[in-house]
């Protein structure tokens, strides 16, 4: 017994005073062995001394006996608490009530007895009311049960009636002063609450009742009683989880009993978390059977809990602050009256050490509790709240940890880290989730965490519009979802990869895939609305795009937009949103379809284009492809044969145009610029009825004011071709006035569009030809409608130009380009004697020179890069030897437009770098001029197969492959080659004949050329002089008789006399005297082996034969 | 459980509390390096870690340093203890003004380890903090007892309580605020509590908060621009709330119960909320609502039904009553 011993042992204690006669086993000394032995763990020991005391007091016989029978309740309360600490709740229950009842214990003497105490007179005798108290606790311990004893809920309607009794003595008063003091009711309260949900068939009504009461009158309970019953209401709730409310509510109704400090709640947080954690699950499973008020009564009990977990960093430094002040104590227990606490620094070592393990497991309490109440709220619908809790957890518990079903610790950081990942996400915090999913790739998150990452990644990287890592990003997901390809993951795996193919204009590989997936019937349902539209879209439009190449990949185009037609009719945009642009692309390919088929097949085609043109119209007038669909239409009937519908192209094309300028933030002018363009082009030729001649100028005019009003902007793709159609129209109207303005107004927009050049970096290809078709006609029309500019004035027109920006180097270049352009046209207009040749001459080569000095190959148009490329391989096969280093500066332009992506003039500048590398010294070089020639000649540009067979021939005469020579030669004769060059090729055959030995075919193509070009006297004289060599090497002697008439005449004479007839012919015409000096040295030679053949004894004995035959046969006439 | 326990503690609190009342002197069970353990009565102390008892043998004061005792347990005074007990019971009201009396009465003892005085001045300013009242916050943690002998974490507590003392809804002290919160949270990271961490939290809240135009929020029509700042706001106050794991539920209610507000005033909520009308809410209109929308919804649901289900605050019940459960099957 400690030294607050129980009022009622000292009641006991006084009793005895009165004198008695000495036994053997006085009652004291009987109570105090049976306390000593209850104290010693003799338990049997003490019940056994309790039943003798008993026995000896009932007997009534002995004069002890009848002196201290009122002690006999001492006894039998000794033995009922016995009883009790032993787990015999029955039995104890049984003791406990019997004091009470037994009419012994009620006599006057002994009630007279229990009042001999020095302290205050009991009203009423605490043994029976704190005997019928007991007695009702151990029933209700025997329906709880302990944590090692397991409760028999039977027991507990028992409970009730007995606890309820004792409830209404105490309510009324009937207890003792003790027991009033004590504030008993709240305890009993709170046993009758328990009691009330332990019955088989839970008492609500009842438990509430009482839950209610115990609000009223607060006192502070045990710790024992306040765990005890927590237990209780946990076994309670997991017999049924509808009663998990209870837990919280016990806590509710008295935090105060609960919230006992962290010195004392440390010990108890682990069955906090446990019970927190119990009505965790019930939020989840409650949530699910779509009990709502079930989850939010879990959750307040989640929410209650959880306060009591104290943090482990709080704990430790209380637990040491403790220590620091009590530790060394002798007294095991250290007391604080205040509380009516003892803290036992042993005991507190072992608590500490407790929470120092598991902050080392990284499973600190709190942490878990955190992530408890994390999933709570996430269950509750809080995308936020749960966010907040994960970010706490990764900045204050960023390894937590904890224990799987077989013990072992493992780390929930990788997926605490995927869930905040994922919540960011769904709360929008894009930059974030991505950071994290990034980390995650490292951390190896397995499982479905891993999949659901790798498809995150994905859906990241087509946000960013990262096109090019979308594919490998979705190939991740493919392999990933191998085993199940008709997964929604698999399938959106697959369309991410079409849609990259698409964005980086990979068309094979998206007709490919496309191709594989809507084949493959995977989609359907809702995976099929989602997306079937795009794929069949994009495959259409892909394989629209690949018709360039393949002009039957336009088939493939039109039956992938016929399909979409067909399984998506719908025109509401909302729900179809791909409709309009898959007409669009079905025209688009109808007409790029043009020249496939026959004319019939054309024919329908375009019927069936200008029937979706009228689709889009008709449908979505409001949508941005409608002025597009107009202008379409309004060109396929502009521009077809059916004159009859010429007017309704009028009219689609004003629609056009009406409706594009009208667009928002001027979207439209492009589309608008075009379809005034084709009106002004093509209105003045087309008659609308009813229309005079009046109102139709006035109509035409309108387009003119409407493209510069509404239409035009910087950069547009016609306003250089529309300013040119204005100069032309004033001309032709012959007004002065007008032709000013036109000229002045076309220049201004050259100027214009230089500058916006430079600005955007993008060269305006209109500049070129327009420009130079407009100095045409402006120059010419100077001379009818003005004054005929001399050629001074002319150079001083592209001298002086206005407004070029100097950093525009595309435009200077252009200029350069016209101004040599029409210096040449000038020069070829001279005289050969004309005295400004030279000059001329040297103007236009000091121009090339200028392009080649200050102007990259980037900065000229591909025209003028071919043209400086051509001036300069002129310049090397004039002189080749000495002109080497002009090669890769020539080579360089001619790549410039090789490398251009439009493909422009790119066959011109093929030939031409071929050209200019067959000049070259160099072996890999001639070998690659070989090749392109090669290419070139079997091309589908026939105007080029003559250049490239003339430089192959070259070539091939060069290597001493004079059969190639001949071959080609022949190929060459079959094509379309101009003058000069057939002359060039027949020379060359004739000598490739000559070299091989064929000295029959080399007079064949030498005769040729010099029947054919007589008066070209670079080609007939070098001709010639071939023919006279070969018949003078061949040195056939004459044969036959002239009498005769088989008189067949030597090698050598018929030599000498076909040059000395060229002479003479040449001589007699006067060419002689305008020949250049390369072609008169030509002529000179010709004469030179005329004189030596004539010297020649063969010769001259056979013309003096042939002119003794001639007198002869004139005198016999 | 043995009824003479309960009996007998009685009698003997009822001793104690008889001790105590109407002195200015502390009990203490004490063991000095020699000697036995024994009750003591300090008169006062020097705040320098020594008391002066009165030796009842020789009716002498005696000096000693605390650090020299095995064993020093203050007997927690009965007005502490009842002090407390309101506390622990969820009366702030109450608490505060018998904790500030607390405070004052055993001022004289601060600088003792577990003195009555530092004990109630620790729990005095969580009562003005779960009062959400700042400027009491500010001036307590001002003049805050016995600085010195505090540990790191109530030093960085107190720290936070400076903070915490500045909200205002200035704009103009939003990014100074927003920055020495987060500056505290990178510098005290190891002494933060959790609780103290999410009351930065909370003050960083507000810092963002105060830079949403307040008509425009009052009203739920929060612009565009003002979208970044609101989602800032809201997501800190909900690490304030969450940080608190069900305690302090005055903070934790103020703290959702702003961040519900702000959610629920996000571009576009309100008018979704006008153009729904009295649609009843069921699977298919919840999903399609605004993701806002959901989001307040839900804070406000938790708000009302879970962490403070006797709340009075009509706006957020409103709100809650839009709450659908989209787990159910």
């Amino acid at each position: 017994m400690n030294r607050y011993a129980p009022s009622l042992a000292i009641l006991a204690m006084a009793a005895i005073t009165a004198p008695m006669v000495a036994q053997a086993q006085d009652p004291a000394s009987a109570f105090k062995q049976i306390q000593r032995r209850s104290a010693n763990g003799d338990n049997a020991g003490a019940i056994k001394l309790c039943d003798e005391m008993i026995k000896n007091l009932s007997s009534n016989k002995s004069r002890v006996a009848k002196q201290f029978s009122h002690m006999m309740p001492y006894f039998y309360w000794q033995k009922a608490n016995t009883l009790s600490k032993m787990g015999k709740y029955e039995e104890a229950a049984a003791v406990f009530k019997s004091i009470g009842a037994d009419e012994r214990f009620r006599s006057p003497e002994m009630i007279r007895a229990a009042r001999q105490n020095p302290g205050k007179a009991l009203d009423y005798t605490p043994f029976f009311t704190a005997g019928q108290f007991q007695a009702a606790y151990n029933l209700f311990m025997l329906a709880a049960g302990t944590d090692k004893v397991e409760g028999k809920p039977e027991y507990a309607e028992k409970a009730v009636k007995e606890l309820e009794l004792y409830y209404k003595a105490v309510k009324a008063g009937k207890v003792s002063d003790m027991e009033k003091k004590q504030k008993l009711d709240s305890q009993v309260c709170f046993l009758l609450l328990q009691a009330a949900l332990l019955q088989p068939t839970p008492d609500y009504d009842k438990a509430s009742l009482y839950l209610a009461e115990s609000k009223k009158s607060r006192s502070l309970l045990s710790e024992e009683m306040v765990m005890n019953a927590l237990s209780t209401m946990s076994k309670v709730s997991k017999s049924d989880p509808k009663n998990i409310e209870w837990l919280g509510a016990a806590v509710k109704a008295s935090p105060e009993n609960y919230n006992r400090g962290i010195l004392t709640m440390a010990k108890f947080a682990g069955k906090f978390l446990n019970y927190s954690i119990q009505a965790g699950e019930v939020v989840s499973t409650a949530l699910k059977q779509g009990n709502v008020d079930l989850a939010v009564d879990a959750a307040r009990t989640v929410m209650t809990l959880t306060p009591f977990i104290s943090e482990n960093d709080i704990v430790d430094i209380v637990f040491n602050e403790k220590l620091a002040t009590i530790g060394e104590s002798q007294l095991a227990k250290v007391p604080d009256k205040g509380w009516q606490l003892s803290y036992s620094p042993s005991q507190l070592k072992q608590i500490q050490k407790f929470y120092a393990k598991m902050a080392k497991d990284n499973m600190p309490l709190d942490g878990l509790s955190l992530l408890s109440s994390t999933s709570v709220v996430a269950n509750l619908g809080s995308q936020r709240l749960s966010k907040a809790g994960y970010q706490l957890l990764r900045d204050c518990y960023p390894n937590l940890s904890s224990r799987d079903k077989e013990g072992k610790i493992t780390s929930m950081s990788g997926k605490n880290l995927f869930q905040l990942s994922q919540l960011c996400r769904a709360t929008g915090d894009n930059a974030t989730a991505e950071k994290l999913e990034k980390k995650l790739e490292t951390m190896g998150v397995g499982g479905s965490s891993k999949d659901t990452l790798i498809v995150n990644k994905m859906a990241r990287l087509v946000g960013e519009q990262n096109w090019e890592q979308v594919i490998p990003a979705a190939d991740e997901v493919m392999a990933a979802f191998a085993g199940k390809t008709g997964d929604s993951s698999y399938i959106t795996a697959e369309f991410c990869k079409i849609a990259a193919y698409y964005k980086l204009n990979r068309f094979e590989d998206l007709v490919k895939a496309a191709d594989g997936l809507l084949k493959s019937g995977k989609l359907k349902g809702d995976v099929a609305k989602k997306y079937e539209p795009q794929t069949i879209f994009f495959a259409a439009d892909s394989y629209n795009k690949l018709g360039a190449a393949d002009i039957n990949n336009y088939d493939k185009a039109i039956e992938y937009a016929e399909l979409y037609m067909q399984k998506y009719p719908s025109i509401d945009l909302k729900e179809n949103k791909l409709a309009a642009n898959l007409y669009y692309t079905a025209i688009d390919t109808l007409l790029k379809r043009r020249g496939k088929g026959d004319a019939a097949a054309n024919a329908a085609d375009m019927k069936q284009a200008l029937g979706y043109c009228q689709a889009i119209a008709t449908n979505w007038e409001t949508h941005p492809l409608y002025p597009v669909s107009q202008l379409l239409a309004g060109s396929i009937l502009i521009h077809g044969d059916d004159e009859s519908r010429k007017s309704e192209a009028i009219t689609l094309l004003e629609n056009c145009y009406k409706s594009a300028v009208a667009q928002p933030k001027g979207k439209g002018k492009n589309t608008a610029s075009n379809a005034l363009f084709w009106l002004a082009s093509y209105g003045p030729e087309i008659e609308m009825t009813g229309e005079s001649e009046e109102k139709a100028a006035k109509r035409i005019n309108g387009y003119y004011k409407a493209f510069w009003d509404d239409a035009d902007q910087v950069g547009d793709a016609f306003c250089m071709q529309m300013g040119r159609l204005e100069l032309k129209r004033s001309i032709e109207s012959g007004d002065k006035v007008a032709f000013k303005a036109a000229a002045d107004h076309m220049f201004e927009l050259v100027a214009r569009e230089s500058v916006q050049n430079v600005k955007s970096g993008v060269i305006n290809p209109e500049i070129e030809s327009a420009f130079g078709d407009a100095v045409e006609m402006y120059f010419d029309a100077m001379a009818t409608l003005d004054t005929e500019l001399s050629f001074a004035q002319k150079e001083d027109f592209f001298k002086n130009f206005k407004g070029i920006d100097p950093q525009d180097k595309s435009t200077q270049s252009i200029f350069l380009i016209s101004r040599i352009d029409m210096e040449s046209k000038h020069l070829a207009s001279l005289s050969l004697d004309d005295p400004t040749r030279n000059e001329i001459s040297n103007n236009i080569s000091g121009a090339f020179r200028e392009l080649t000095r200050n102007f990259a190959p980037v900065d000229l148009t591909s025209y003028g890069a071919v043209r400086v490329g051509n001036f300069l391989c002129q310049h090397v096969a004039a002189l080749p030897e000495s002109r080497q280093g002009e090669i890769k500066t020539a080579v360089a332009y001619y790549d410039r437009v090789l490398n251009d992506p439009s493909r422009e003039m790119a066959a011109d500048a093929t030939l031409g770098k071929a050209d200019i590398l067959a000049l070259s010294t160099s072996e890999p070089d001639i070998k690659q001029a070989g090749e392109l020639y090669a290419t070139i000649a079997a091309g589908s540009d026939r105007s080029l197969h003559a250049g490239a067979l003339k430089g192959l021939t070259k070539l091939n005469m060069r290597a001493g492959q004079y059969a190639e020579a001949i071959k080609n030669s022949a190929r060459f004769l079959k094509t379309r080659g101009n003058k000069i060059d057939r002359m060039i090729v027949m020379m060359l055959q004739g000598e490739a004949y000559a070299k091989s030995g064929d000295a029959k075919n080399a007079l064949v193509a030498y005769m040729n050329i010099y029947g054919q070009n007589r008066g070209s006297i670079g080609y007939s004289s070098p001709a010639c002089m071939a023919i006279m060599e070969i018949m003078w090497t061949r040195d056939t002697p004459a044969s036959g008789d002239r009498l005769q008439g088989n008189f067949k005449p030597s090698d050598r004479w018929t030599a000498w006399k076909l040059g000395r007839d060229f002479v003479t012919q040449i001589v007699k015409s006067d060419i002689e005297s305008k020949l250049t000096p390369a072609d008169r040295d030509k002529f000179v030679a010709v004469r030179s082996a005329v004189d030596k053949y004539g010297r020649d004894a063969v010769v001259q004995k056979e013309e003096k034969s042939a002119g003794d035959f001639t007198q002869n046969v004139k005198s016999s006439n | 459980m043995n009824t003479f326990k309960i009996l007998a503690v009685a009698v003997v609190a009822l001793s104690s509390s008889a001790l105590v009342q109407g002195a200015s002197k502390l009990e203490a069970a004490v063991q000095l390096s020699k000697g036995k353990p024994a009750m003591i009565v300090i008169d006062k102390a020097n705040g320098k870690g020594k008391f002066i008892y009165m030796n009842r043998q020789t009716e002498a004061p005696v000096e000693v340093r605390v650090a020299s005792c095995k064993t020093f347990q203050i007997q927690t005074p009965a007005d502490l203890v009842r002090a407390v007990t309101a506390y622990r019971a969820g009366d702030i009201k109450g608490a505060r003004k018998m904790l500030s009396s607390v405070k004052k009465k055993y001022a004289s003892f601060v600088g003792l380890p577990g003195n009555p005085s530092s004990e109630a001045a620790e729990l005095e300013l969580m009562c003005a903090i779960c009062m959400a009242d700042w400027e009491s916050v500010a001036s307590l943690s001002a003049s805050y007892p016995g600085v010195s002998s505090l540990n790191d974490m109530q030093k960085a507590t107190l720290e936070v309580a400076k903070l915490l003392g500045k909200i205002s809804d200035d704009p103009a002290t939003s990014d100074a605020q927003i920055a020495a919160a987060k500056a505290l949270q990178k510098e005290q990271k190891a002494n933060l509590s959790l609780a103290s961490y999410g009351m930065l939290e909370y003050a960083i809240g507000r810092a963002y908060g105060a830079k949403l135009p307040a008509s425009l929020l009052r009203n739920n029509r929060l612009p565009d621009p003002s979208r970044a700042d609101g989602v800032l706001a809201a997501d800190a106050y909900c690490q304030a709330a969450m940080a608190q794991r069900g305690a302090n539920m005055g903070f934790t209610s103020e703290a959702l119960t702003r961040a519900a507000k702000v959610v629920w005033a996000m571009p576009g909520n309100r008018a979704y909320v006008e153009e729904l009308g009295s649609t009843k809410m069921d699977r298919a209109t919840w999903m399609a609502s605004p993701a806002d929308f959901r989001e307040a919804v839900s804070i406000a649901f938790i708000l009302t039904n879970v962490i403070n289900p006797d709340s009075t605050n009509d706006e957020m019940k409103r709100i809650a009553a839009y709450y659908f459960n989209a787990q159910a099957k």
